[in-house]
């Protein structure tokens, strides 16, 4: 189901293994420039060890990884925003503290939309992290990535702990974000159902192995399911 | 900007426990100071120095935690984020420690002068006359840059031993243990043949009796070794950056 696209990262004969554990077995995967790529799959399919590898904070045991035409490394992490599924925010830094720290550190960084979109998000700048809830943690690291002008955004399950109001927000904004074309979205989640009419591109991850890839419309065209079914059908 | 902004982080990071050992120190000083009579003089010279002890196990405590903590919280995640080098989060850790021991040096050599002015004669009396006759300023020069190196080698050993350990997911403690002590062998070997490596360096020299009278009163630092002792730490500063920026993973 490959399509001739020109690619904004792209992994071959990615392998990563944790002790006997197999994370990712030969993974060749190309992720379409100037789309929302959704990476779909179970607990412990490879989706994390993936997007680590990508964003360099992890290292494959076999393989190539190109990301923006480059290895990850420090230069290019200028280039693309990660988003990490855990809390990695200091707990004892005040919002406004944290968005100065990324302003300071990332030439990217538009504190002006930070501000913004901390205020649409029902967040006040002065609040600590450790007075915030996992939801308004949730948000909040979603709102420092966001505010980046990158050519990528890698959100590991950005939508996790979140109320349905502000995932829909937050899915608005992103598909706002990627109207104009300009930058990628790398996603992975187990929300199929409420997100998947944003998806452009879907690669479904299981036992470290790419299960199946396409184009969202595609896939719906060619096995008359919906994304939700499909992923269903795949993961049986 | 980013790294000042980083060592900012790194100096809030560790600025409890910094305040709180200042607190201490600045307290045993007011006590000294209140304590301090002819008849207790000895006693007063004898524990004066004690928290210059204390210092160094405090930069131990920093060298091992400042990553652990990172690693510990998740928040390693943000730090290896950052389009920053190994050298500069190395750099701004290290920074942030070496200015919290800078202000508590500075605060125990603040207590002492005072402790010791008040009793100035007391004191001028119990010492032997050919250390009342030292050329202090060379004496406490040197004895500050020996201990300023001291206490950044058992950070960056404590820094390195932790880093480490972070290779192993069991043992961890026993990892660090095992590598601060293997580090702290190796470095007295390195130490040996760095400053074989550099003899040919001048030594350098300070009379600290009048002008060298007496072979007693003159301080030699050979210079092989001191190039070494910068070496040693410079060594172990890029082995963590390079662990830390190329290696080891989250």
């Amino acid at each position: 189901m490959k399509e001739t696209r020109e690619a904004v990262a792209e992994t071959s004969n990615l392998s990563k293994k944790y002790g006997l554990t197999v994370a990712l077995d030969g993974v060749d995967i190309k992720f379409p420039q100037g789309e929302l790529t959704a990476l779909i799959g179970p607990n412990g399919s490879g989706k994390t060890t993936l997007l680590k590898i990508l964003a360099g904070l992890t290292y494959p045991d076999q393989g190539r990884v190109r990301i923006i035409d480059r290895a990850p490394d420090r230069i290019n992490k200028e280039k693309f925003a990660f988003l990490p599924e855990n809390d990695y925010l200091y707990s004892w830094m005040k919002l406004e503290y944290l968005i100065e720290f990324f302003a300071r550190q990332y030439t990217s960084f538009d504190r002006s939309k930070a501000y913004q979109m901390t205020k649409d998000m029902n967040l006040k700048p002065e609040q600590k992290i450790s007075d915030l809830s996992k939801g308004m943690r949730a948000r909040f690291k979603l709102v420092l990535s966001l505010s980046r002008n990158v050519q990528l955004y890698i959100l590991d399950e950005p939508l996790a702990g979140i109320d349905p109001q502000s995932r829909s927000y937050i899915l608005e904004n992103l598909n706002l974000e990627f109207a104009r074309g300009e930058s990628s979205v790398i996603l992975s989640t187990h929300e199929v159902l409420e997100s998947e009419k944003f998806f452009d591109y879907v690669i479904m991850l299981g036992d470290g192995k790419v299960q199946l890839e396409g184009y969202a419309d595609a896939l719906r065209r060619e096995y008359d399911l919906s994304l939700q079914e499909l992923t269903r059908e795949v993961f049986a | 900007m980013a790294l000042l902004s980083l060592w900012k982080k790194e100096l809030r990071e560790i600025s409890f426990s910094g305040l709180t050992l200042l607190l201490l120190s600045a307290a045993f000083y007011i006590f000294l100071y209140y304590q301090a009579r002819p008849g207790t003089i000895q006693i007063i010279l004898g524990v004066i120095y004690l928290p210059f002890f204390i210092y160094p196990l405090f930069l131990l405590f920093q060298g091992y935690r400042t990553f652990s903590r990172e690693w510990r919280e998740r928040t390693i995640f943000l730090l290896k984020s950052l389009p920053r080098s190994g050298y500069e989060i190395i750099l701004a850790k290290f920074l942030a420690a070496a200015v919290v021991l800078i202000v508590l040096m500075a605060t125990s050599s603040t207590g002492i002068y005072f402790v010791i002015s008040r009793n100035f004669t007391a004191v001028n009396q119990i010492l032997p006359p050919e250390i009342t006759a030292l050329n202090w300023e060379a004496v406490l020069g040197w004895g500050l840059v020996i201990y300023f190196w001291l206490c950044g080698f058992v950070y960056f050993t404590a820094q390195l031993s932790s880093l480490t350990s972070r290779f192993f997911n069991k043992f961890r403690w026993l990892v660090t243990l095992l590598v601060f002590y293997l580090v702290n062998y190796l470095t007295i070997r390195l130490a040996g043949y760095l400053g074989l490596l550099f003899d040919w360096l001048p030594n350098v020299r300070h009379y600290v009796i009048g002008q060298a009278e007496e072979a007693a009163g003159l301080i030699e630092v050979n210079g092989g070794g001191l190039a070494a002792a910068v070496l040693i730490l410079l060594i172990l500063f890029i082995i963590s950056s390079l662990l830390l920026e190329r290696t080891l993973e989250v």
